[in-house]
Formats: structure tokens, sequence, C-alpha cells
């Protein structure tokens, strides 16, 4: 009885061992690379590039966002003036709802593919861009609300 | 005591496990090096032993993901298409007499291999083949790897293996005779 139930449990073991064997090349694939980022139990992590556009000005209320600034042409385009980070471990859907009427935002910086939806992988990051559209008056603002979507 | 089938699995998937690993690291690295993808290295951040890369940007991120993934799978196919090879040509069961006598002449009669070994051997490789076909279509589905990459690996494993069950059935064949 004694040897029978060591005989079970050491092939129990070897079955493990080979599963383990087996699983962790496919475990390592899947955590050899990473884009760098702060993992975070929130579902998504804004990173503010504001400081490298002068006038410009960013506030947030909850998942609301506000962007002033001063035009210096008639019909601009502000490049990866925030970068939204999916530091969960599944890829996430993510939409821009904007609120004002003359400016633009979108994900990516791409001005020909303007995109207010969007699938991130996870722990990756995407640029938000913003484009303003003609208009008489000086002081611009952009207002929108980011939202993660369920999949 | 342990089943003498499960110690050879074991004692053939170590190699492969390992020459996975190596080719998924050196496609990462290879990927980095050439294209010039800025990169960081964590160290032990797998198992607390392997180093992991940690990439500036999402577009750096996926393409090294990418080549590293396509680098993996081509070692898994290599490993596949020695087994199939050594199971087609070099099988102690139906190997051609001529082509015997004539490895034996060149006293290389060790690369003919019984059944045994190639069976377990095969068993495993194609596991890895599949198992890394899953891993790229759950990467595909997550938007990380191409989908083309995806198909094709697809297509190379359900050939290998449509070939090795040839193999198998000509084992059948043999067995069913005697």
């Amino acid at each position: 009885m004694k040897k029978h139930f060591l005989k079970i449990t050491l092939n129990f073991s070897a079955i493990v061992l080979l599963l383990a064997l087996i699983v962790t090349p496919l475990y390592f694939a899947k955590n050899a690379a990473k884009v760098a980022g702060v993992k975070s139990q929130s579902k998504y992590l804004v990173i503010s590039q504001i400081d490298k556009f002068p006038n410009m000005k960013l506030t947030q209320s909850a998942d609301n966002f506000t962007i002033s600034f001063n035009k210096l042409g008639p019909s601009q385009l502000f490049q990866d003036i925030m970068i939204i980070n999916n530091p969960t471990n599944s890829s996430q859907k993510y939409s821009l709802n904007v609120i004002s009427a003359n400016i633009e935002v979108f994900f990516g910086n791409d001005l020909t593919d303007r995109q207010i939806r969007i699938i991130i992988p996870s722990q990756t990051s995407v640029p938000i861009s913003l484009s303003s559209k003609e208009d008489s008056s000086q002081t611009q603002e952009a207002v929108f609300r980011l939202t993660v979507e369920d999949e | 005591m342990i089943a003498k089938s499960l110690i050879k699995l074991i004692d053939e998937a170590i190699m492969p496990a390992v020459a996975l690993i190596a080719g998924k690291m050196l496609g990462l690295f290879a990927a980095s090096f050439f294209l010039n993808l800025p990169f960081t290295i964590q160290n032990k951040e797998v198992f607390w032993l392997l180093p992991s890369i940690q990439f500036s940007s999402i577009n750096a991120y996926l393409t090294a993901e990418n080549y590293s993934n396509l680098a993996m799978f081509m070692t898994a196919v290599l490993g596949a298409i020695l087994v199939v090879v050594r199971a087609h040509f070099f099988h102690e069961s139906h190997i051609s007499p001529t082509f015997h006598a004539k490895l034996v002449s060149l006293n290389l009669e060790r690369l003919i291999a019984p059944s045994y070994h190639l069976y377990h051997q095969a068993a495993i490789w194609l596991i890895f083949l599949w198992l890394t076909v899953g891993f790229l279509i759950i990467s595909t589905i997550l938007q990380v790897t191409y989908a083309q990459i995806t198909v094709i690996a697809f297509v190379i494993a359900a050939n290998l293996s449509w070939v090795f069950a040839l193999d198998i059935e000509k084992e059948m064949e043999i067995l069913r005779s005697t």
C-alpha cells in the first residue's frame, strides 16, 4: 500500500515537472519584453507632456481633462501632449469623448488617422494628440473625458 | 518506479525548453540591436533569475516582440523539422537498406534512431510547436503579434504534424504486417 502511494506521488510529481518544463518557455515569452511604465491597479495611467508645450495648461477632475492654450496660428496640431498607459494585465478599450467643439483630441499622432477609440495591449502606451480648427478666438480650451469601455 | 515514458518525456523536454527561451531572448536582443530600438534591461524579472527587457515606446515593443516571437517559433520549427526528418529517413523500423549500408560505411550509424526515442522526441517538439502557435494566436488577439505571422505559423505546424502523422501510419502498417 505504502509502495503504491509512493509510486502515485512520484508519477504525479513527474507530470507536474513535465508540465512546468513545457509551460516555462511560454511564460518567459509572455514576460520577456515590456513597455516601461509604472504598475498600478488603475485602468489607465496618464503621463502629461504638457510642460513641453509653452503656454499650455492641463487640469484634471476625475476622468475629465481640460487643456487650455493660446493659439499661435490659424490651425494647429499638438502631437503627444499626453501619453496613456494600460497598466493592467489585459488589453483595454479606451475612448475619448470630446466636449469642446472647436478642438479635436485623438489617440496617436497621425493627422490622417484620428482615432477616438483604441484597444491598448497590456503594459503598453499610446500618445494623445490635439488638433485645433481654424477659429477666430485666441484662447482655446479642450475639454474631454477619457473612458474605459468593456470589451 | 516512475513510468519510463514520463522520465523519457522529461528528459526530452529540457533541451527544447532551453532552446525556446534562448530563441526568444536572442530574437529580442537581435531585433533591438539591428533595428536600434532603445531598451533597458531589468535583471531577475522573470523567475527571479532571467532578465526582462523594457522598451520606451509601444512601437519599439511591438517590433521587438514580433521579431522575437518569430525567432522563438523558428526555433520550435527547426527542432520539429529535425525530428520529422529523422523519423522519415533515419527511422530504425523503415530505413532504406542502401541508405543504412551507406551510413554504416560512413560510421554514422548513431544517426539511426528507434521508434521509442523518436516518438518521445517528436511528441515534445510538436507539443512545443503547437503551444507556440497557441501563444501567437493569443498574442494576435491581444493585438501584439501580426496576424500574418500567426497564420504562417499555423500552416507550418499543421503541415509538420501531418508529415509526422504519415510516419506514424507507416509504423503502424509495419507493426500490423509483422
